[in-house]
Order: C-alpha cells, then structure tokens, then sequence
C-alpha cells in the first residue's frame, strides 16, 4: 500500500461526498418548486409531478458521473500500482476526485435551479407548459456541461496518472517515504492544478447558465408572446456564460498536455 | 470451442469472502483495420438493435387504416406527432419539419440502444478464463487467474453477465451520432442556409478585433459541443450499469432489484434519449434556424 | 539539504509552483465571471419577459455588460497561461 493507493481512497470519499452535495441540494430545490406550485395550484398536480420526476432524474446526473469516478478511484486502490510512492500519481488522484467532485457542486446546483424555477412557471401559466418543458431541459442540459467537463477531465486523469513524474533526475531521495525527484514535483502540481482549475472553474459558469434558464423559464410564464426574443437572449447568454468554464477546461488540459 | 465475450465494459464485481471485489474485464480482441480499432461488441449490438427497431416498427405498420387504427399505429402516430412538435418548436415552423426524419431516427435509435440490457438473457461465466485470455491489447495472454477468492490458487466462482449490454456505454457509439447530427448536418446546413461567408461570419461572433481574438475560443466552444453531448449520455448510462451490476451482485441471492432496474435502465434511458435529442436539434437549430430576430422585429 | 541539492530543486520548484497556481488561478478566476455573466443574462431575460417591446436595449445591454464581465475571466486566463508558460 503506497501513499497512491490511500490517496485513491481519500479521493474516492472526495468525489461521491462533494459529488452527493450539489446534487442533493439540486434535487430538494426541484422538489421543493413542485410543491410550492401545487399549493398554488392544485389541480395541475399530474403535471407538476410528472415534470418534477422528470427534472429530478435530469438533475441526479453529476452525481452519477461522481459515482463512476469514486469506483474508478475506489478500485484503482486495489491494483498494484507501478509508482505507488510517486507523487505525481498521488496527485494525479486527488486532482480526479477534486475535479469532478468539486465540478459536480455547481451541475447539481444549477440544474436543480432551472426546474425550480420551470415549475414555478408551470404553475403560474400552465398554459404555456410545452415551451417552459423545452427551455427547461435544455437549461439543465447546458447547466451540466461544466460537470461534463470536469468529468473529462477527470477520467484523462485516471489514465494519464500512470505515466506521471518519470521525467527528469529520480536520484534525490530528500525524505525517506517519498521519492522527490524534480520530475515528481511538477509532476504532481500539473495534475493538481489541472484538477482544481476545472473542478472550481466548472461551478460559476453552471450556476450562471442555470440562473439565465431558471429566468427565461418564468419569462416564458409572464409573457409566453414574446417567447422567441426570450430563446433569443436565452441561447446568446448562456453561450457568454459559458465561457469562464471553456477557459478553465483549455488552462487543464495545457497543464494535463505540457 | 466458441467464446462468447460481451458484458459490461466495466468489468464486474463480485461479493467476496473478502468484501466487494472487481474484475477488470479485457477487452475481446479487437479488429484492427487501416490504424483504425473497431470494438466488435459495440458493432454487434449497434446492428441488433437497428435490426430490432426494423422488426418492431414493420410488425406495427403492417395493417394501416385510417378508420380503425390498431394500437401499434396509434402509438406511431402520438411518437411522430410529439418528434414533430419538438423539430417545430425547437428549429422553427418551416424548417422544423426537413429535419423530422433525421430528429425522430435519431431518438428511436438512442432510446432502443438504451433498453437493449432489458432483454434478461445472461451469459453464465464459470471461472477466470473468461476474463484472462486475452490482455487489453487484444493479444492471447493465459495469465494468472484475476481474483483468488477462496485462497486456493484457482478461480472465482462463477458469475453472470447481461448478454447484451447497451451501446451507449461505449463512448464511440454517441461521439459517432454526435459527429453525424451536430458536425455534419448541423453545420452543414448552416452552410447550406448561410453561406460559407455567413457560416464563416459566426466565428468571430463579436466582430472587430474582439472576434478576432475570440476566434479561437468561438472553435473550442464548438468542439465543446460534441464533447459534452457526447459525454452526457455516455456518463448517465454507464453510471446506470455500473450502479445496477453493484446492485445485482450485491443482492444475488435474494431478488432482483426492479425498481432500481426500472429507474437507471427505462427512465434515464428515456429521459437521457429525449434530451440527447433535444440537444442535437438545439445545436441545428443554432446553426440553422430560422432568425428569431426578424420574428422579434 | 546541502547547496546543489537546492541549486538542483530550484528550477523545477518554481515551475511546480507556476503551474499549480496557473490552475488555481484559473479554477477560482471564472467562479465569479460565470456566475455574474448568467445573473445579466437572466435578469435579461425577466426584463424582456415584462416588456418585449425594449428586447432590442436590453439585449444590446445585455451582451456589453456580459463583455465586461468576462474581461475578469480574460485577465485570470491570461495570467494562467503566463504561468502555465513559464
């Protein structure tokens, strides 16, 4: 048992625990919107529940993405690690367990936003239920891909962790567990960096995209007339918002690739 | 002797004396053509269910009227009723019904290439061998037996796998729909609609100098597409596998898990369906729809 | 640790450094841009919702105001890939 496999293990708990934390919070704030919309108008419940279940199974998403991860890291424990005291493979761990642990906060958030915000908008228009239904899944849609990112990410993490730190001079024992070669050190800070910059830099952008959604869905309840020019702004904001999380995925892979 | 190889690209997991175990699978020697890989599992079953939906939707067209229409026509026509208001409101009223064939081929191939693992026939694999004869390079490799459960230096004991296992857990399977319906007819068709100028014109969205430094970050955008499309349905469905073959080899001896089952595999394999769908409609509709501005104006 | 230990350590130390805060810089920088880019664009849409006739203002405001949110994004962008370079 190297310090790789029992970061494998801290890395596993990271994942499923951040994981479960946006994504619990999401689907309760999806819930909670069905709720507040049957009280205002209860005889559209079918509707509300049927749309509820729908959103909730859309909003479970980052956190199932984090339980592939957690096995994958869970498992990776197990094997008989080439490097088991290379800290790049340390790091290259714990950077996938924070990466799409971290980048699952702001999918689960934010896609239990957007059908927060759709059922409250069924529920003051039902009239307008089918627009509010696409706007909606295609906000939470949208709202994850920062979560997807940061799955991407962490799964080129699993796999390119093997190959970590063998560059440079491994002559330079400074500690007696640890062998601290240059190569390991840069090794280890490529991977973690690149697991912090798309972990953290996936929650902005998901949060933001899902409050755009969240809003044009009651836009569409206010005033469903004007349901084209909302898409519009809908469509163009979100690909604006989206950029923060474009720039974190290029700064991790440059730091994965260099 | 013929070796059936399939299941769950995963592997599988055993409850062992020890606690939870997992065998990592190899892969089935895979067909190697022109520096090209081709995962013969994910083709067989590419082709079973496009065969499938083939056999079904004839048995349901056989006998049309329009007086007394059968059940199979009825559930046709809601289907093709529901695709077509989707391509209408999400391309627009005109151009919305061209893409109806592609959009509606499109869903009914996802959706059955994700209830394929509800067909219960299972493969039962006795022992190791099953796992180790070949290693991930497709080369024959008799190596040691992968897991020792009962310390005696022989195999596992024996265990089942789904015979067939959905393709969308395959990543190439939705990267391949991706790159059809969002990088060839989408942008195709914005071609088509536009112009190469015009099409060009979406690059440097800003204009001025500011497009021309977001050039670069307007093309990541637009790969970030087929990344993220592909990647949703591929991480939903292989998360449901995973979860249910945990699942089942946790309570093998005492029931099937049929809620869970009906929740990852019907369900998500629905909704994810629906939504890759949508999202590649979404994405033409970027590219090709009609201009929401001369409506607004 | 004797002198050409640390003589050694020092050029990969400053580039571990670099790198890692490259990827802090970036991870933390586009938290907020994100965000705050997605609060102009949903309050935009609200705003067109409650008078679709001023769609052409509020959307031109729209995307000035998202422009100058994302310049943050941009510096945080910048200065991670000095750093990612260095």
């Amino acid at each position: 048992m190297g310090i790789a496999n029992l970061m494998a293990l801290l890395a596993c708990g990271l994942a499923m625990g951040f994981g479960a934390l946006g994504t619990g919070w999401g689907l309760g704030f999806t819930a909670q919107g069905a709720i507040r919309g049957m009280a205002r108008q209860p005889q559209i419940n079918p509707l509300l529940f049927r749309n509820m279940l729908v959103g909730q199974a859309i909003t479970e998403t980052p956190a199932i993405f984090s339980l592939v991860v957690a096995f994958l890291l869970y498992f990776s424990a197990d094997k008989h690690l080439e490097a088991p005291y290379s800290l790049a493979q340390t790091a290259s761990f714990l950077g996938a367990g924070l990466c799409i642990g971290i980048g699952s906060i702001g999918s689960g958030i934010g896609s239990g936003l957007v059908a927060h915000h759709a059922l409250t908008g069924m529920s003051r228009n039902p009239s307008a239920q089918n627009q509010i239904m696409l706007v909606m899944l295609i906000g939470q849609a949208w709202a994850q891909t920062g979560g997807i990112f940061a799955l991407v990410i962490a799964l080129l993490l699993l796999n390119g962790g093997g190959f970590a730190g063998l560059s440079g001079p491994n002559d330079l024992h400074l500690f007696s567990i640890l062998p601290l070669s240059p190569g390991e050190i840069v090794g280890f800070s490529r991977y973690l960096g690149a697991g912090i910059a798309m972990g953290f830099g996936a929650i902005g952008s998901s949060i933001g995209i899902a409050y755009v959604g969240g809003m044009a869905c009651r836009g569409l309840a206010t005033a469903p007339e004007a349901g084209a020019r909302i898409k519009t702004a809908f469509f163009v904001g979100s690909a604006t918002a989206q950029s923060p999380s474009i720039f974190s995925l290029i700064i991790a892979l440059i730091l994965l690739i260099r | 002797m013929v070796k059936v190889k399939t299941g769950l690209a995963a592997g599988a997991f055993f409850l062992t004396e020890g606690g939870l175990a997992f065998a990592s699978m190899d892969k089935p020697p895979a067909l190697r053509l022109l520096g090209l890989t081709f995962n013969h599992s994910t083709i067989i079953h590419t082709a079973i269910v496009a065969l499938a939906i083939y056999v079904f939707v004839r048995l349901l067209t056989r006998r049309l009227s329009r007086e007394h229409p059968q059940r199979g026509q009825v559930f046709l026509e809601i289907l093709v009723t529901f695709l077509s208001d989707l391509a209408k409101q999400t391309i627009g009223p005109n151009r919305g019904v061209r893409y109806l064939p592609f959009l509606g081929t499109l869903f009914i191939f996802v959706w059955g290439a994700n209830m394929l693992s509800m067909i219960p026939l299972r493969i039962n694999q006795i022992g190791g061998e099953f796992f180790n004869d070949y290693n991930s390079n497709g080369i024959y490799d008799p190596g040691e037996p992968f897991i020792d459960a009962n310390g005696d230096g022989v195999h596992n004991p024996g265990f089942q796998i789904p015979l067939f296992e959905e393709p969308t857990a395959d990543l190439s399977f939705p990267a391949a729909l991706a790159i059809i319906f969002v990088l060839f007819l989408g942008h195709g068709s914005g071609i088509y609609f536009h112009g190469i100028a015009g099409y060009c014109k979406e690059y440097f969205s800003p204009g001025g100098i500011m497009g021309v430094c977001m050039f670069p970050l307007n093309v990541i955008g637009k790969l970030a597409e087929l990344v993220s499309i592909s990647f949703r349905i591929f991480g939903n469905i292989f998360g449901g596998a995973i979860i249910m073959t945990v699942v089942a080899s946790l309570i093998y001896y005492f029931l099937l898990p049929v809620g869970m089952f009906g929740y990852f595999t019907v369900f998500v394999g629905t909704i994810q369906a629906f939504v890759f769908t949508m999202l590649a409609a979404t994405y033409i509709a970027m590219e090709a729809g009609e201009s929401t501005e001369a409506e607004a104006d | 640790m004797n002198e050409e230990t640390v003589k050694l350590l020092i050029g990969p130390l400053t580039q571990a450094f670099a790198l890692l805060g490259a990827g802090i810089c970036m991870g933390f920088g586009s938290v907020g841009p994100g965000a705050g880019e997605g609060f102009a664009a949903g309050k935009a849409c609200e705003a067109i919702s409650r008078r679709p006739e001023e769609y052409a203002q509020i959307f031109r405001t729209m995307l000035v105001g998202q422009a100058v949110t994302e310049s943050t994004a941009i510096y945080s962008l910048v200065i991670a890939l000095i750093l990612a370079f260095h």
